[in-house]
Formats: structure tokens, C-alpha cells, sequence
């Protein structure tokens, strides 16, 4: 079980890793092709906005899973004293639920993308693409952060991430 | 009123609690439009769905991806050391000369870098040894690197400042222009305490040796990687050339390109390592981000900002009193929460009401941004000092604290001259305008 979740969480980082480096190249070779050959990459900013969605959506994906969100958690060492189940669980189920929540309302964006047959102004392509994306990726993210607190019984510390490095966020 | 307080209190109460930033910021503001709307579950639904999905999506955003990234390039490619050194052969001869160099070397490194904690870190691991070789005391030396990592949110490229150009809906590239003059004045500011504490008490920092002609001037060739892609970075948006997200897009690549030549990253596992490093990061933000945009439709919705208005128009407060009252309530505030949550918690619910009042928010946006970064040396959760003692942990975390006094004065000293005199801020916004 161990295995394939840290499997596609790796999958999932590797692919957010690999948009985040096409985003940086595309955006480094339209510079220089309309400074330098006076030519711009047709399409570049939709391409963007298209690998935008795999950076955040796969990486949102992956941090939920691993549980390496931002917390302020003054009352937490207090309360996972008194009652360490209720505090872990309250927390993992919240999050779940929020998040499924979400993935559910991002389907309904797409739906409506995909009715209304809508297109993308420069490369004419199908606009539900973008939130169908996001879509895909919440969902393995969800998927993900289920099993891996049933597999670990809402102890997600248990699980080695060292596949996705371990670093908090930079301000 | 009493319903955006009510909601900001559940905010604050379930994120004490543990709950992930993002998610509770989220999950309030859903519920608060939810009842402002007199409970339009398919209302409130569709505009989480739409926020997330254009936030998520959003080309001028991928400005923060891309600037994590650069930080990221530079922080593997080993830059830190060269820079302590040129800083070190210029100002290390002086008296608490190590740490003034240490304030130098930290502010070039979060030029190019845009991370506090990862400017603090790495400048523990290269100034501490030298510092503790030389003498130095561990309050001061553990001060100054806690300190000095601070310059990097204010110091452009900054992630928080382009946060709050999101937030504020200002313009990212004059936020950068606007936050040169201050990060200068903050780096002579912390020079200054340095010296301050060394002249109260010499025996805190013996001078360095002085480094010969030539091995200065082959110090500071060094790192002339550093400054040419903070010139063309920062240059290339004063002068126009191209978009910050365009600029983030060259100093991301000329930052790999860097790192590649120095040796730091020649293996696919190593450049995926940074990728997967910057991806997790940029993820993390965004799930904040993305709750308080909505949170923030909810405080707009919520009829706060008149309400605030009309209740300071009663006290006859004025827009300066209210801002130093943000700025009473964002010091408290960010001696628990970190930088960019305070600034995106903060930002919404005062925001429409200064804009009302007339209030310059390139300004406003410079002031807040001084004040979370005090928030990141101010006990009890000063995220700087927490990483340095991580680095260093036979410092006690009380030596720190005491350390960094000096430096919170500077961040004071530097917000007092900011808010009576705001052409610090905006000055160089106005004249290349």
C-alpha cells in the first residue's frame, strides 16, 4: 500500500516539476525570440496558463496528501494531549471533506465548460481542458489523502515522503 | 460588522487549532458568502469553483512559481559562500565587521533568492563558523543571521509583495520598484544596529582581518553572476523591457544556467529535486491563496469595509490612524502567524476600506510587507530565529531572542520613516513613472 501511494505521489511531483520547468522555457524562449528574432511563440500565455494548472493543481495534490500545509496549531499541542484522536481526526476530516468539496465544484466548472463548447481565443483550443485538469489532479489528490489516512489511521507522519523532498514553505 | 468579526474569530480559532491555513480560510469564506447571500449554497459553490479555477490558472501568477524557482537555483548553486566572502574582504576589518558583512551578504543573497528562511538558513551555516571563530558572542552573531534573512522579503524579487499585488490588485512591477529604497534602507538600518551593539559592547564583535588588495578585488569578481541577474531581473521590468512574469521566467533560467555552470546541478535527480522543491512550495502558497480570495469575497460582501469606515469617520481617525492601527494588530498578529498568511488574512479586510479613504496602496502594500517582517523575529514564533536554531542547535533559542533586539528596533526605526515620510516607498515608483 506504502508503495503505490508514494509511487503516484512521486508521479504527481514529477509531472508538476516537469510543467514548472517548460513553464520556465517557454517563457525564457519567447523573450529572447522577440528581443533577439523579433518572433514571439504563438500561444505562450495560454500554454502557461494550461501548465499552471498541472504545477498547482498536481503540487496541491501531492502537499494535501503528505499533509505539509500551513498551520498555526497554538492549541494543538494542548488539545492532541487531552484528546489526540479527536484533534488528529477532526483536522484530517475536515480537510477531506474541503477538499472533496472542492474537486466536486471544480467537475461542475468543467461541465459547464464542456456544454457550452466554449474555446480558447488563441489556440482555439477546448476551454473545459483547463478545469479538466484540475479536475483530474484533485481527484487522485483526494483519492490519495483517503488512503493514506486509512492506511496510516490518520498518522500521516508515518509515511516516508522523502520521495517529494522536505522543505516548508519560503517566504 | 458583527458577522466579519464573527467569521475572522472562527478563522483565527480553528486555525489555532491546527486546521490547515488554506482549507479554514476557505471553508469560512464559503460559509460567510453562503449566509450573506441568505444561505445560496449553489451561489457560494460556484464562486469557490470560479476563484479557485481563475486563480489557479492565472498567467500573472505563474510570476510566483517561476521566482521560487529562481530561489531555489540559487540556494542549491552554492552562491552564499562567495558572497560572505566579497562582503567579508569589503567591511569585515571593522569593528562587529563579520556581522555587518553577514547583514551584506544576507541582503544579496535574498536579492536574487526572495526567501527569508532560506536566506536565513544558509547564511547561518556560512557566516555562524566565522563569526564563533573570530569570537563573536552567539546572541549577536544568531541575531544578525535571523536578522539579515528577513531583508528577503523586502528586498525585490519578494514573494509576499507579489502576494499582496495579487491581493491589492496593484501592479507587481512598481511593488518592486517601490520596495528598492526600503530594503536599502533596512540593510544600513541592521548595519547600524550592528554597530550600535558593538559600540555599547565591543567584546560582542572583534574586528576581522583585513584581506589584501588583490585578494578583494578577486573576491568581489566572484559574484558578479549575482548582480548581473539581479540587474536584468529588476532592470529588465524598471526599464520595461519585459513583464515581472517574463522577468521571472529569465531569472528562474539564468539562475539554472548559474547553478549548471558552477557545478551544483549536472544530474536529472538534482534538477528534479529543485523542481519538485519549488512545485511544493509554490502548492503550499496557493492553497492559501486560494482560501483567501474567497474569505475575502466574503468580507467584501459582508459590508465590513463601509462599516469600518463609517466607524472611523466617527472616532475621526483618519487614514493614518487607521493604518497604524493595521499595524498595531499585524505586529500582534505576526508573532504567531507566518508572513504570507498574515499578509493574506490581513490585506482583505482592510483593504477596500483604505482604497476608500484614498489611501496609496503601493504604500500601504511597502508598510505591511516592513511589518510581517518583523513578525518573523518577534517571539514567540519567529519563524528566522526557529530556522537558525534548527541549523545550529546548541544555541539556546533565549540568546537569539535577545540577539535580535537591535534588529527589530531597525524594522521599527524603518517603519516610523516609511510612514511619516512615504516618497521612501513611492518616490522611485513616481519618478519612473
Amino acid at each position: 500500500m506504502e508503495r503505490i501511494f508514494k509511487s503516484i505521489e512521486r508521479v504527481l511531483a514529477v509531472l508538476a516539476g516537469i510543467a514548472l520547468f517548460c513553464m520556465m522555457m517557454l517563457t525564457f524562449v519567447d523573450v529572447v525570440g522577440r528581443y533577439g528574432f523579433n518572433k514571439s511563440i504563438f500561444g505562450t500565455s495560454e500554454m502557461i496558463e494550461f501548465l499552471m494548472v498541472v504545477v498547482i493543481f498536481a503540487g496541491v495534490a501531492f502537499v494535501t496528501a503528505s499533509d505539509k500545509h500551513i498551520k498555526v496549531d497554538i492549541f494543538a499541542p494542548w488539545i492532541e494531549r487531552v484528546a489526540p484522536n479527536f484533534q488528529r481526526w477532526t483536522v484530517h476530516v475536515f480537510s477531506l471533506v474541503i477538499y472533496a468539496c472542492l474537486t466536486y465544484e471544480l467537475g461542475h466548472h468543467m461541465l459547464d465548460s464542456f456544454v457550452s463548447e466554449k474555446r480558447t481565443a488563441v489556440l482555439d483550443f477546448p476551454q473545459w481542458i483547463l478545469p479538466g485538469a484540475a479536475v483530474f489532479f484533485s481527484m487522485i489528490g483526494v483519492a490519495l489523502f483517503a488512503a493514506a489516512l486509512l492506511a496510516t489511521r490518520g498518522r500521516l507522519e508515518k509515511l516516508d515522503h522523502t520521495s517529494v523532498n522536505d522543505r516548508g514553505p519560503e517566504a | 460588522m458583527e458577522l466579519a468579526l464573527f467569521g475572522f474569530a472562527v478563522l483565527l480559532f480553528l486555525s489555532f487549532c491546527g486546521f490547515p491555513l488554506g482549507f479554514t480560510t476557505l471553508f469560512v469564506g464559503f460559509i460567510g458568502f453562503a449566509y450573506t447571500r441568505e444561505w445560496n449554497w449553489e451561489g457560494a459553490m460556484t464562486m469557490v469553483g470560479q476563484q479557485v479555477m481563475e486563480t489557479g490558472a492565472n498567467y500573472g501568477l505563474s510570476v510566483i512559481p517561476l521566482f521560487i524557482l529562481m530561489g531555489s537555483f540559487i540556494h542549491r548553486s552554492n552562491i552564499s559562500e562567495d558572497l560572505f566572502r566579497a562582503a567579508y574582504a569589503f567591511i569585515g576589518y571593522r569593528k562587529g565587521g563579520l556581522a555587518q558583512a553577514t547583514v551584506l551578504a544576507s541582503a544579496g543573497f535574498s536579492a536574487v533568492s526572495g526567501s527569508s528562511l532560506a536566506t536565513a538558513a544558509t547564511m547561518t551555516k556560512v557566516a555562524m563558523p566565522h563569526m564563533r571563530k573570530y569570537g563573536y558572542s552567539d546572541s549577536l552573531s544568531s541575531g544578525v543571521v535571523a536578522a539579515g534573512g528577513t531583508l528577503g522579503i523586502m528586498i525585490p524579487p519578494s514573494v509576499p509583495l507579489i502576494i499582496y499585488g495579487l491581493v491589492a490588485e496593484e501592479d507587481i512591477g512598481k511593488l518592486f520598484i517601490a520596495g528598492t529604497i526600503p530594503g536599502i534602507l533596512l540593510v544600513f538600518l541592521f548595519l547600524g544596529a550592528v554597530r550600535f551593539s558593538v559600540w555599547r559592547n565591543p567584546s560582542l564583535g572583534r574586528p576581522g582581518e583585513r584581506v589584501a588588495r588583490a585578494d578583494r578585488f578577486s573576491a568581489y569578481a566572484k559574484v558578479w553572476p549575482v548582480i548581473v541577474l539581479f540587474l536584468l531581473v529588476l532592470g529588465g521590468i524598471y526599464i520595461g523591457a519585459f513583464t515581472p512574469t517574463e522577468a521571472s521566467g529569465i531569472g528562474a533560467f539564468g539562475a539554472a544556467a548559474f547553478a549548471f555552470f558552477k557545478g551544483h546541478v549536472r544530474s536529472w535527480s538534482a534538477l528534479l529535486d529543485i523542481l519538485i522543491d519549488s512545485t511544493k512550495t509554490s502548492a503550499i502558497l496557493f492553497s492559501v491563496i486560494f482560501g483567501a480570495l474567497v474569505f475575502s469575497n466574503f468580507i467584501n460582501l459582508s459590508g465590513l469595509p463601509y462599516d469600518l469606515l463609517d466607524m472611523l469617520d466617527a472616532l475621526n481617525a483618519g487614514p493614518f490612524g487607521v493604518i497604524l492601527f493595521v499595524c498595531v494588530i499585524c505586529i500582534l498578529l505576526g508573532m504567531i502567524f507566518e508572513a504570507v498568511g498574515l499578509l493574506l488574512l490581513i490585506v482583505p479586510v482592510f483593504l477596500p476600506t483604505l482604497q476608500l479613504m484614498g489611501v496609496d496602496m503601493i504604500w500601504f502594500g511597502i508598510i505591511m510587507v516592513v511589518v510581517v517582517e518583523m513578525g518573523l523575529i518577534t517571539p514567540p514564533i519567529g519563524m528566522n530565529v526557529f530556522t537558525v536554531r534548527a541549523v545550529m542547535p546548541d544555541i539556546r533559542l533565549g540568546h537569539i531572542f535577545k540577539g535580535v533586539v537591535p534588529f527589530v528596533f531597525a524594522d521599527v526605526i524603518a517603519l516610523i520613516l516609511i510612514l511619516l515620510f512615504p516618497v521612501i516607498a513611492v518616490g522611485l515608483v513616481e519618478l519612473l513613472r
